[in-house]
């Protein structure tokens, strides 16, 4: 079963397993440090689906809910 | 000589641009602010530089505008030295940017920027041996301080006239050898010299799908196209992976490579606004506190503007009758300087008391970090209007002045934002000037006024109101 991010709950950590979308998201996630095989923290999720605040690399991201849902990843222990 | 400075967005290249070529720009907090570039002649060690501050690019793929034109600019000028400026706090990060420029094969120094904040996120950086692995030098700088630019941009002139390039970093074994069949095929058909990049730059754009260079090969050569599908599959059929994917992975592993050799992560010191994250970003509370923070905000803003605003006024009306009696209230020469003084006692009386609390205090909530977390808790509610949650940065701007929110709809990155940020902010704010709250347009009516005023001879006219009645 695959899940994907904008479905992490906050303070949850996640492994990232693929980005499901066209050149321009990859290579813009990418940019952002979000590469298959990161280990990503989910911070805060705003509400009426706002956008979700991700901890990757040491780094502060807030990503979209539409561009959330295209990162597949996987929980870790 | 030419100097460019580039670096990934919110780098403090602006800053740098800023110290050397002496004035202050606007800075913002979010990425793709400079979209034009600005350059600059300055005059340092007695020779004339023409520094260029190139927009914020994260990458050299053809991604956004943005990044298009800074490559562009790149290729086409005979850029001497490149300085790239890095964000210390996120070496890992920027050092894909800078690996790309290494292909590029351009003299270079790198500025290690805000080592500071780095240092308070617990990131110790050995200097000497990331210049050692990138071959080329490093300058750690505090650009907001000042701290270390003048020697930056020493070492740039050095480097810029011994024109030093750095090392090739190679990728792992396989990924290379495709890089280098497609280059040799690349080389015997001559066409990275149309394009006037390296062999290996060009190869590693074909292999990460690059639409620009894609597109314009496409129409000339159908031979190498084919070449370039069959080491794109070769390489997407080995990592089970798209082969953009690939590179850009191959770069990520490199620079966490790089991070790892030349950076001691201790634990960093908590800000505080870190701790107070979970309140004032709270799902419920954080909009009470959004509420609270921008009332006692223009609250603030209000209570010293009238301040200085009485006063002040107070002064430009006893020069009218002073000025009336030298000259008669009857002659036109009065009427228009009266006209005069009125006007600029809109400007200097009654708007400058808002607009510089108003500034400062948003330099304030800036400097805190709180306007990005506005923009996070308010992009849901935008999303409804059709707008990013950071437009709401030129709406808080819009109830100052006018001038500075369409200027700062620039960090909104489509022009359809930007229209739709301007058109709505001109509503509001036109809508808002009679509730005392918007004194965005008040300076241009208050001269308007002032002058129709004075031409009527009806000088009594209080100008504050008739400054809120339109």
């Amino acid at each position: 079963m695959t899940i994907t991010l904008d479905s992490i709950g906050e303070n949850q950590k996640v492994k990232v397993i693929s980005v499901s979308g066209g050149w321009g998201i990859r290579q813009r996630l990418g940019c952002l440090g979000i590469h298959p095989g990161d280990i990503i923290t989910v911070k805060k999720s705003a509400i009426m689906r706002g956008p979700i605040l991700i901890s990757v690399h040491g780094n502060q991201v807030a990503l979209g809910r539409g561009v959330a849902r295209r990162v597949v990843v996987e929980v870790e222990e | 000589m030419k100097i460019a400075l580039m670096g990934q967005p919110n780098s403090g290249k602006s800053t740098i641009f800023n110290h050397v070529a002496g004035y202050k720009a606007v800075t913002s907090n979010f990425p793709g602010k400079t979209v034009e570039y600005t350059s600059s002649k300055i005059n340092l060690f007695g020779e004339i530089f023409e520094i260029v501050d190139l927009p914020g690019t994260y990458s050299l793929t053809s991604f956004d505008l943005a990044e298009l034109e800074a490559r562009k600019y790149l290729l086409r000028n005979s850029v001497d030295i490149v300085i790239n400026v890095i964000d210390a706090s996120l070496l890992s990060r920027s050092l894909e940017l800078t690996l790309q420029l290494l292909e590029l094969k351009l003299p270079m120094v790198i500025c290690l920027n805000m080592i500071d904040e780095a240092e308070r996120k617990g990131i110790k950086i050995d200097v000497e041996k990331l210049s050692k692995i990138l071959g080329v030098p490093v300058m750690p700088t505090i650009a907001l301080k000042g701290n270390g630019v003048k020697e930056l941009f020493s070492m740039a002139y050095k480097m810029g006239e011994k024109k030093k390039i750095g090392k090739t970093l190679n990728f792992s074994k396989d990924v290379e050898e495709v890089i280098a069949q497609l280059s040799t095929q690349i080389k015997e058909k001559q066409v990275n010299r149309e394009f006037n990049v390296p062999k290996r730059f060009l190869a590693l754009k074909y292999l990460e799908n690059d639409s620009y260079f894609m597109e314009n090969f496409e129409k000339r050569d159908k031979d190498i196209f084919k070449d370039i599908i069959h080491f794109q599959n070769k390489l997407s059929e080995t990592h089970n992976r798209p082969s953009d994917v690939v590179i850009s992975s191959e770069r990520h592993s490199l620079s966490m490579n790089i991070f790892e050799e030349v950076a001691l992560v201790t634990k960093p010191q908590i800000k505080l606004i870190d701790r107070l994250d979970n309140t004032l970003m709270h799902p419920y509370f954080g909009y009470i506190f959004l509420v609270g923070i921008l009332y006692l905000f223009f609250n603030v803003v209000f209570t010293v503007g009238r301040l200085i605003e009485e006063p002040l006024l107070e002064y430009f009306y006893k020069i009218i009758p002073l000025i009336e009696i030298r000259m008669g209230s009857e002659t036109l020469s009065f009427s228009i300087i009266s006209g005069i003084i009125q006007g600029l006692a809109g400007g200097i009386a009654i708007v400058l008391p808002y607009l510089f609390p108003f500034l400062f205090g948003l330099a304030i909530l800036e400097d805190l970090g709180y306007l990005p977390r506005i923009a996070f808790l308010l992009d849901a509610f935008l999303h409804k209007i059709g707008l990013h949650g950071k437009s709401i940065i030129p709406f808080i701007l819009g109830y100052g002045c006018t001038v500075p929110a369409i200027m700062a709809t620039r960090i909104l990155e489509s022009g359809r934002d930007r229209f739709i940020a301007s058109g709505l902010w001109l509503y509001c704010s036109g809508y808002n000037g009679n509730s005392n709250l918007g004194i965005g347009k008040r300076p241009f009516y208050c001269l308007c006024a002032g002058y129709y005023d004075s031409l009527c001879c009806a000088n009594d006219y209080n100008i504050c109101i008739s400054g809120f009645l339109h």
